[in-house]
Parts: structure tokens; sequence; C-alpha cells
């Protein structure tokens, strides 16, 4: 009887240790899994640069526009086309939104794990 | 000494058990961004077995967007085809035959410009390119009298089509297929994917999204966008089309006013009664003319219109409420 109950308490803390180190590594993967936020810039659909959303950044996009990165948000600050549509668009950060800047051809997007994988 | 024993061999058979279990993901994200095509950006990704098969999905994809984009060009005429801006320059003179897409196309914006009592109105080009012109300067508005003298000239009445040749009875009118040209070929460049064996897939061309199979974690998520900032609502959605209509895509503002790229035929403005309309339906061409539609339609005929073709509509109105069709919901997360 008594090596019964042994037996069970020892399988019971097998248990145990197996849905501890099933925790520990969940969450090593999950808090891990994201390198962060990035601020892909193109142009003409080649990638122009990568930077990271949490470091404020001013970007020069080969004189057809000018790409803010500030707080954790990005934008477009400034461009010379005419219609100013992507000046006008709403700071975006999270994955997966993007601002396009058509007669620049330049796109400004937020990439990392999470997110959506299109914006319409 | 047991119990450590058997401790160690359950870990070991946890790692080897999580070894084996990422080994099994096989397939890889790759993506790409195209810039020359449709006036738009088209942005392409797709789980594959190796770059190569990825670069084969991608040859095919490109090739079918650039060979609609020529046909459907209504600016540039190309060697070695009659395109939109050749049945513009020339159906109101004599029938100009055309590849097979641009008659198919038609008959698309033929079925929705009569379901939409003319809402979604391919004829309306004369309109649009005076809205086009003042779009691009920026500095002004169309003169009313040169609109309203314009959509003299509009009507699918005046369209007609016999085998593959397109007449105008109006020589003044011409065509602009953009409410609906991007959603078709985004459909047909995604049977251009999967005829590559390339299933799991996913395509933005300027707004039209298309999905191909689920990716291997799940659905494909699509964010619909706030037209105050950030994302309203998001999707899942796999094998579906998702289109919105905003009036924050193109516009221009004059004096403080907005005035953006989807003319109500009615009225010869741009329409007011939403900020967006969004589709999801399983035709990427339906889905594109069906938000246009919507944009310019009364929540109600638009429900109606919608429910006739499967479709889910949300549409999201300027003091930041929205409406949705039944099942809508049913795909936001």
């Amino acid at each position: 009887m008594r090596r019964m109950k042994d037996k069970l308490r020892h399988d019971l803390i097998l248990v145990a240790a197996v849905v501890l180190c099933a925790a520990i590594l969940f969450c090593v993967f999950y808090f891990t899994r994201s390198e962060g936020e990035r601020v892909e810039i193109t142009l003409n659909g080649k990638l122009y640069g990568s930077y990271p959303l949490s470091e404020n950044a001013v970007v020069d996009v080969d004189g057809i526009c000018t790409v803010t990165i500030k707080d954790g948000e990005t934008f477009v600050s400034s461009a010379v086309c005419r219609g100013q549509v992507c000046v006008h668009h709403k700071p975006i950060s999270q994955s997966g939104e993007s601002i396009i800047c058509l007669p620049g051809g330049v796109t400004v997007r937020v990439t990392g794990k999470g997110g959506v994988d299109f914006t319409v | 000494m047991k119990n450590a024993k058997r401790i160690c061999a359950a870990l070991s058979a946890l790692i080897v058990l999580l070894t084996f279990a990422s080994c099994g993901k096989t397939q890889k994200r790759y993506s790409v961004t195209y810039a020359d095509t449709f006036d738009t950006v088209t942005e392409f990704s797709a789980y594959c077995d190796s770059e190569a098969q990825f670069d084969r999905a991608c040859e095919a994809l490109h090739g079918e967007l650039l060979r609609l984009h020529r046909i459907f060009d209504i600016y540039n005429e190309y060697e070695g085809v009659n395109n939109a801006a050749t049945v513009n320059r020339l159906a109101g003179s004599q029938p100009v035959e055309v590849p097979e897409e641009l008659i198919e196309l038609l008959g698309v914006c033929k079925t929705f410009y009569g379901l939409s009592g003319g809402k979604l109105d391919a004829s309306l080009g004369s309109v649009l390119s005076i809205w086009h012109d003042c779009r691009e300067s920026a500095d002004r508005l169309p003169d009313m009298e040169s609109l309203k003298e314009a959509a003299k000239h509009t009507g699918f009445q005046f369209v007609k089509t016999e085998g593959s040749a397109i007449s105008f009875t109006d020589p003044g009118l011409s065509l602009d297929l953009g409410a609906v040209a991007k959603g078709y070929a985004a459909g047909k460049a995604a049977e251009a994917v999967k005829r590559t064996g390339v299933q799991s897939f996913a395509l933005d061309v300027g707004g039209n999204v298309v999905t191909g199979g689920a990716k291997p974690d799940g659905d494909w998520l699509i964010g619909v966008t706030d037209p105050e900032g950030g994302l309203y609502t998001k999707l899942a959605v796999s094998g579906l089309a998702v289109v919105t209509s905003g009036d924050y895509q193109r516009f221009y503002e004059l004096d403080g006013i907005r005035y953006h790229h989807i003319i109500d035929p009615d009225t010869l403005y741009p329409a007011s009664l939403y900020r967006s309309v969004t589709v999801v339906c399983e035709s990427s061409a339906y889905a594109d003319a069906l938000s246009t539609a919507l944009f310019c339609m009364s929540v109600q005929d638009g429900k109606a219109l919608a429910q006739s073709y499967d479709a889910e509509a949300l549409w999201i109105k300027a003091d930041g409420s929205a409406e949705r069709t039944a099942g809508f919901a049913s795909y936001e997360r």
C-alpha cells in the first residue's frame, strides 16, 4: 500500500515537472518570438531600408519623401508630390499597416510577428 | 535517483518532441513587392518549399498583372494589343477587336451597372477624367457645367459588344475601368499563382486582397483600416477576397475640404455617405465592384446587393459607427 502511495506521489512529481518545463519553454518561445516591429521602406518594389520602430529616426527616401519614426509610430512627414495623400495618412504602428506614396513608388510598412498580414 | 532518471527521460522526450515538431514546418514564408502595375503597389506573400518555387509563382503573378495592366490601361496604348485606351480612341467611330479579358471585364461592369442602378458606372470616363485632372493639379475644383456636359456622354446603353469587338454609339463616351480592373486582375493573378502549385498565399493589389489557402498556422489576417487611423477591425479569411473602398485612399484637399476619387454618377461629386466600405466574397472582381457600388448606395440597398453575391460587407460612417451584413462578424477577430 505504501509502495503504491509512493509511486503515485512520484508520478505526480513527474507530471508536475513536465508541466513546469512545458510552461517555461512556452514562456521562452512566446516572449522571445518577436524581434520587435520594424519599419520597412520600399522604393519601386525594392527594399530601401529597414528600421526599428522603437528608435526615433528621420529617413529621406531618395528625395521623394521623408519618413519619420517617432515614439513607436511612423508617418510620412513630407513628400514632393502634389496630392500629399501619404502625408495626410495617419501615423501607423501596428504590424501589417502601411502607407503608400503612389506617385513616388514608396511603401512604408510596419512588420513584425503578431500583426495582420495585409491591410485594406 | 530513480526519480531523477525518470525526470531526465521525460525532459529528453519533450525536447525531442519539440525538435521534431519544429522540423515538420518545412514551408517558409516569402514576400515580394511590385510597383509597376495598375498605378499602385502589389505585395505578395506565400509559403513555399523553396525560393525557386516562390520565384516561379512570382513570375506567373507578375506576368499576369503586367499583361492585364496593358489591356485595361486607359492612359497608354501598347504595340500588339487593342486595349481600353485604344477602345476609348476608336470605338466611337468603328468596332475595335479586343482581348477576351476586356470583354469579360466589361460584362462584369455592365451587370453591376444594372444591379446598382447605375452607381457603378465604367462608362463614366468623361466625368472621371475631369476629376482626375483636378486631382493631379490639386489646385482647383471641376466646373459643374463641364461635369454635366461630360455626363451626357455616359451610360452603358451606348456601349455595344459583338463577339470580341467593342463599339460606342456615342463618340463622346469613354471607359474608366478603375473601379473593377484591379480586383479582376488580382483574381486572375491568384489563379496564375495556383497553377504553379503554390496554394498558401495572399496578394494585395493596392488594397484588393486575394487569399489562397490558409497559412500553416491558420487563416490570413487582414486589417481593415480605420479612416481615423489604426485598424478598425481584423478579418480572418482564406480562399476569399477582401476589398475596401475608402475616402482616404485617393484624394486631394482644397480649402480644408477633402475631395476623394469615388464619384457618385448622380451628383457627379465624391460620394459622401460613408468613410469606407469593405466587402468580403469569393470573387475578387465582384468584391472590387461591390465595394465601389455599395459606397454610393444606401445600406439597405447595399445589403440586398451584397446578399445576391453571397458577399459580406462593413460600412464605416463619418461618426465612426458601422453597419454590417449579417455574416460579416463571423470573419472578425
